[in-house]
């Protein structure tokens, strides 16, 4: 009996630890689906122009703003806000191409690097003029209920976020494999005057490349907006978590932006649940730094020649 | 003929007397805060607080018509900016005294005034400010310890919580508010059970509140900025944490009310000023802030406001701008200020007062006082 009994109190302590383990997994999960968003806005805009665009989390920034534009200053319903928001950061996102990046094409690449840092010091601060210092709060669109599946709690504005996430990644996925528009780009992205000799316009597909990176974020901007507080300077972090997640999965990788930006997630929380707090940057980013040195291509990306 | 003559004559000896006044070259007093960046709001309070106290001084005729002007600095919250401005003006504006915003910025600033002996006066609460040794600071806000220990008590002997957790920003605020805590928790012989942290401007704290949800912690201890904090209040919501959430004052500055709406209902949270504190001289603060602003006037406001206070009754008392009079001036007045007793020890730690609030139907309502 006393057997029997302190067989299912071990039990009942297992199954209380797994239930924590994958709480803390699933809020990896649901942090990761934003990094991964970020990741691939960064790892489209680096295969396509062997950019690194540090403006990337404050477009992503400017979606969340718009968003509350549209839907909470106007009063737009929720599906047209996020159409507009995306609509609106993407030609954000041309245009800056036009004005701060296209006329850098031709000379050294760190220019047009110091360049996104520069359109990151704008977005920032004219979001802060025009939306002011304080942060926004949200108003709730998702339910507030919250999931208690055999003790993990998962709240429902989450799993919308994360769905969202994942629809916009397959999506666009498909996008870029099957349509001929998507394949066209892509062309562009490998061999600019071979693609340019087939037809594909150079025109457009650096506009659609900028244009599309920008609208990743800012539709990323728009998913969260409802379950974080915006504030102009939060872009910084999410540029550095979807750069790291980007990397990690491989720079340039689209599915590998996804599952990077999964992977940090988990590795994040994971890593609180059983270290600490206190280092969980620093063992994410020490986990960067060695797949930089020993397996610079990514996780998920096959080894590539140097382009020349 | 010779009316006008005197009348003009005496015109020209009041437009006279008035240039002179005019030209008379004001005391200048420096505030160095983030007036841009996640902390503009702090700076905007800081830099309100102290132009209330300064124009209604200036108003009722300064120092024998000499005035005191304002000169606001943007440290957009990093030390290494704080520094620069620092050094424009002491030596370029010649500034009579300044003001530092946060702890890291205050600390770096702390040498220089030392160096050149220039009055300042410190917002940030962390305690290596005081281990500083300089005799030209005052800190109007109370110290951690005092509020850290203030806290520690509330919490052990009003709620009778035993396994405390604490979760902390990792800056000098962050880190010196957990270390007090720490410090005070020992006298009562209670360790904390878990002591975690998170960095500003993180935005997911499912990680640290699942671990304290699972730890059977019966008390929290969140010390750090509002953005955060509200964000750390809501998921813990979200997460089923049940336990009581003990906020720092930090967290109460800008809009934490309004962003972390109905989940800030039962937290905590301390601090040393309140607009709907019914003492007289906070209403009337607050009716003239309110006036002159419109906007309700938060802790940080509150700060410079007494501590420009304390400079102008020291400045009036002295009698003229001599910065190691002045000085000594300060440290020796006691008063009531908006945010509490103000009291200066010979480290230049003033602020004595320490309250505690508890979100009630959405309104912070005094439920405890050291006073």
């Amino acid at each position: 009996m006393s057997l029997l009994q302190s067989v299912a109190a071990i039990h009942a302590k297992s199954a209380m630890e797994i239930a924590q383990i994958v709480q803390q997994v699933m809020g990896g999960v649901s942090i990761g689906a934003i990094y991964g968003l970020l990741a691939l806005g960064f790892s489209l805009m680096f295969r396509a122009s062997n950019i690194v665009h540090f403006a990337q989390g404050d477009f992503f920034m400017l979606g969340s703003y718009a968003a509350i534009t549209f839907y909470l200053i106007i009063g737009l319903p929720f599906w047209l806000s996020v159409i507009l928001s995306t609509a609106c950061v993407s030609l954000v996102g041309i245009g800056f191409e036009k004005i701060a990046y296209k006329p850098l094409w031709k000379s050294h690449h760190s220019f047009i690097l110091m360049s996104t840092a520069a359109t990151s010091i704008v977005l920032q601060n004219s979001s802060s003029l025009i939306w002011g210092p304080d942060a926004w709060r949200f108003p709730q669109i998702f339910s507030d209920r919250i999931l208690d599946v055999f003790g993990v709690l998962i709240p429902v504005e989450i799993i919308w976020v994360v769905i969202g996430a994942v629809i916009i990644m397959v999506v666009f996925n498909a996008f870029l494999q099957k349509t001929k528009l998507g394949k066209g780009f892509r062309a562009a992205a490998q061999d600019r005057e071979m693609a340019q000799g087939m037809g594909v316009s150079l025109l457009l597909a650096d506009s659609f490349v900028f244009g599309i990176s920008a609208g990743l974020g800012a539709v990323g901007g728009v998913l969260v907006a409802p379950i974080l507080f915006v504030t102009p300077y939060m872009g910084l972090i999410f540029t550095l978590k979807g750069f790291t997640a980007a990397v990690l999965g491989g720079l340039g990788s689209i599915r590998g932006a996804i599952v990077g930006g999964f992977l940090l997630g988990v590795m994040e929380n994971l890593s609180t649940a059983f270290i600490s707090s206190a280092y969980k940057d620093a063992i994410v980013f020490a986990l960067l730094l060695l797949i930089l040195l020993f397996k610079p291509s990514g996780l998920l990306a096959k080894p590539t020649a140097e382009k020349i | 003929m010779k009316g006008l003559r005197i009348i003009l004559a005496t015109c020209f000896f009041a437009l006279s007397n008035y240039a002179l006044k005019a030209d008379q070259e004001p005391i200048k007093v420096g505030l160095i805060a983030p007036m841009t960046g996640p902390g503009a709001m702090m700076g905007r309070d800081m830099r309100d607080g102290a132009l209330l106290a300064i124009d209604r001084f200036n108003a009722e005729g300064g120092l024998n018509g000499q005035k005191i002007k304002l000169i606001v600095m943007d440290d957009k919250a990093q030390p290494a900016i704080a520094l620069n401005s620092a050094k424009k003006l002491i030596y370029q504006d010649t500034v009579f005294a300044v003001g530092t915003t946060y702890s890291p910025s205050s600390i770096a600033v702390i040498p220089l005034t030392k160096e050149t002996e220039t009055p300042q006066f410190i917002a940030g609460v962390a305690q290596k400010i005081l281990e500083m040794d300089n005799p030209w600071i005052y800190r109007p806000t109370p110290s951690d310890s005092v509020l850290g220990g203030a806290y520690v008590t509330f919490a052990v002997k009003n709620l009778r919580l035993t396994k405390l957790a604490i979760l902390s920003e990792s800056t000098d605020y962050g880190k010196g508010g957990r270390d007090d805590l720490i410090k005070t928790l020992k006298s009562y012989n209670i360790e904390p059970l878990l002591v975690e942290s998170y960095n500003i401007g993180d935005k997911d704290f499912a990680a640290q509140l699942n671990k304290i949800k699972n730890s059977g912690a019966d008390g929290l201890f969140v010390w750090g900025l509002y953005v955060e904090g509200a964000q750390i209040v809501r998921q813990a919501k979200q997460l089923g944490l049940t336990m009581p959430i003990l906020a720092s004052s930090g967290v109460l500055q800008g809009a934490f009310l309004e962003l972390a709406g109905k989940d800030a209902e039962g937290i905590y949270i301390q601090n040393y000023f309140d607009a709907k504190n019914p003492a007289p001289h906070v209403q009337v603060f607050v009716k003239e802030y309110n006036e002159k602003f419109k906007y309700e006037p938060k802790p940080g406001a509150g700060i410079s406001y007494d501590a420009m206070t304390m400079l102008i009754g020291a400045l009036k008392k002295v009698g003229s701008a001599d910065k190691a009079k002045v000085i000594k001036e300060i440290k020796s007045t006691k008063f009531n200020g908006v945010i509490g007793r103000q009291e200066c020890d010979n480290v230049g730690q003033c602020g004595r007062g320490a309250l505690i609030l508890q979100v009630k139907n959405g309104v912070p309502t005094v439920v405890w006082s050291s006073d």
